[in-house]
């Protein structure tokens, strides 16, 4: 009785706002693949790279980096909840497959890379590896799940 | 090695595991759901689609990878032998009892 309530509410709510929830996932995926290149850019303009490409002051570019992240795994909250609790582990083909594996991943690169940022005493090459492991896992869960919809079922809310 | 610096990899396979073992047992798939009757509802069904079916069939039911299923001609038994046994790409058992039949409600009404 619970599941079925919980997985119907969920419905109810996404459709609201968005005509499903593969939709709901889609956009909230590009959302925070928006911000995961934010990321990207502002990380690298904190360890001095990216000068002119990023023009902004140290102290904005890490405000900028905080924000973006937290709002990015704020997007990611309902598409974990339908991925992980309503869908679940399948592997019908090999973009699905790709995907269901990324996707186990992308949660324990962030918490490994929280700690890391917390405490000290790490090598300067394990926060850039684990920052751009998760990039990465986000730019592979995009393109084989929002891209995919986008381009082979409807490009539309 | 101290334990900070075996933290972050232990914290990595830990939740990934977690993630894996939750996906695994996906308590909120609407097919979890007990059994409302031995007949399928069509409306039940739409919302069981969307989930399961609309990456390919479209969320309308209009087609995308898979085919449309508008006017199809299909009876909610055949719809259901289909969804039973699958079709070309299309692998078997995409949603299995009370959600099959729920799901062949739906696609029968529309496809007619």
């Amino acid at each position: 009785m619970l599941t079925g309530d919980v997985s119907s509410t969920y419905t109810d709510i996404v459709e609201t706002v968005f005509s499903s929830t593969i939709a709901a996932k889609a956009w909230l995926a590009t959302g925070a693949a928006g911000l995961a290149v934010v990321q990207v850019l502002t990380a690298s303009r904190m360890w001095g790279k990216l000068h002119r490409v990023v023009p902004l002051s140290f102290p904005t570019a890490k405000r900028v980096h905080r924000w973006s992240g937290r709002l990015a795994v704020l997007l990611t909250i309902p598409v974990f909840f339908h991925c992980v609790t309503m869908l679940g582990w399948k592997t019908p083909d090999l973009r699905v497959t790709i995907h269901v594996v990324a996707g186990s991943f992308v949660y324990g690169v962030l918490a490994a890379k929280l700690l890391v940022i917390r405490w000290t005493g790490y090598p300067h090459w394990v926060l850039p590896v684990l920052g751009g492991s998760l990039a990465a896992v986000l730019a592979t869960l995009w393109l084989t799940s929002a891209l995919w919809y986008f381009t082979n079922v409807r490009f539309g809310f | 090695m101290t334990r900070r610096q075996v933290a972050p990899p232990v914290v990595l396979v830990a939740v990934t595991l977690a993630t894996f073992g939750l996906a695994k047992w996906h308590p909120f798939s609407p097919s979890a759901a007990p059994a409302a009757s031995a007949a399928g509802d069509a409306t039940t069904g739409r919302r069981i689609f969307v989930v399961n079916c609309s990456g390919c069939h479209g969320v309308d039911a209009g087609g995308g990878v898979g085919p449309s299923l508008h006017g199809i001609g299909l009876t909610a038994p055949e719809v259901q032998q289909i969804v039973a046994t699958g079709r070309g790409v299309m692998p078997a058992g995409v949603v299995k009892g009370q959600d099959a039949a729920d799901v062949a409600a739906y696609v029968a009404r529309i496809a007619q």
